[in-house]
């Protein structure tokens, strides 16, 4: 019965131990992993003289066939109001008139609430 | 002998005091209204300070038009002088339409006489405040009344002298087309 009490903290002491072990070991272990580096791309190997260039190259001329073209009268359209100005201006007249008109006529004359 | 206050028991003052509340707000309803009442005014009728300041809205709308229509007159006026510059240069007579167009500056003449001084009444603002917001019933109603007298007189000489001005303009392009001779 005695012995049985002295022994149980030599037991833990030893859990103690192994689990300090343990530990210690897994650190040892990941000291021991490189850093793996993550690849990149290579630095570009481009040097200026050896960057494509355009070169023009002479551009020789193809003969366009003959092609006969037949001039239409097309249909000219002049700015406004150039076109006729007399016509304009009675126009404008008419239509300043008009929209006088209207608006005497549509303004509400009736102030009763 | 304390009895237990419950819902039951609280239902029926509650509802009787709403009863009475609903009762007081609505007898005080008329009463918030008899603040504005319409009242008689010389050539208005019964009006209330909301009417008002309503019709006073209305002829500042007026005016408001009658100032764009004055302004339109001019450009036509100023128009209707290049048409006859036009004609003049081709040698066309033009005398019919020299004698409208003069006729016609004359009123519009007289139609911005008429704005300035209708104008000037809103510029007194006699009666109001710078809210429509009505101070004097009776000034009030004599700026309306006197606005509404321009406007109206000046609405009718400008009706006039467009008509006229029209009829002047059309008699001479058939005359000049030779329709009429």
């Amino acid at each position: 019965m005695r012995s049985a009490v002295s022994k149980a903290p030599l037991l833990f002491f030893l859990i103690v131990l192994v689990a300090l072990l343990a530990l210690t070991a897994c650190g040892a272990d990941a000291d021991v992993r490189q850093a793996q580096p993550t690849n990149t791309l290579p630095p570009p190997q481009v040097r200026v003289g050896l960057l494509p260039t355009f070169t023009p190259q002479p551009v020789t001329p193809t003969p366009s066939p003959d092609v006969t073209v037949t001039l239409t009268a097309a249909p000219q359209v002049q700015a406004w109001p150039t076109l006729d100005e007399e016509q304009y201006l009675l126009t404008l007249i008419d239509s300043m008139i008009e929209k006088i008109e209207r608006r005497l006529n549509n303004t509400n004359t009736d102030i009763r609430p | 002998m304390p009895t237990k206050l419950s819902f039951k028991t609280l239902f029926g003052p509650l509802m009787a005091l709403v009863i009475v509340l609903t009762l007081l707000l609505a007898s005080a309803t008329p009463a918030f209204a008899e603040d504005d009442p319409p009242k008689p005014i010389p050539g208005l009728g019964k009006v209330s300070n909301a009417d008002l300041t309503k019709m006073y809205k209305k002829v500042r709308a007026w005016y408001d038009s009658q100032t764009i229509v004055i302004r339109e007159s001019y450009e036509l006026a100023d128009q209707f002088q290049t048409v006859i510059d036009f004609y003049k240069k081709k040698n066309r007579d033009v005398t019919g339409l020299e004698v409208a167009l003069v006729k016609f500056r004359g009123e519009i003449t007289k139609a911005e006489a008429a704005r300035v001084y209708t104008n000037s009444l809103f510029t007194r603002n006699a009666g109001f405040n710078g809210f429509f917001v009505v101070l004097d019933r009776q000034l009030a109603a004599q700026t309306i009344l006197e606005a509404r007298t321009s406007l109206k007189g000046t609405h009718m000489d400008l009706e006039q002298a467009i008509q006229t001005l029209k009829r002047d303009y059309n008699a001479w392009r058939r005359w000049m087309l030779g329709y009429e001779n």
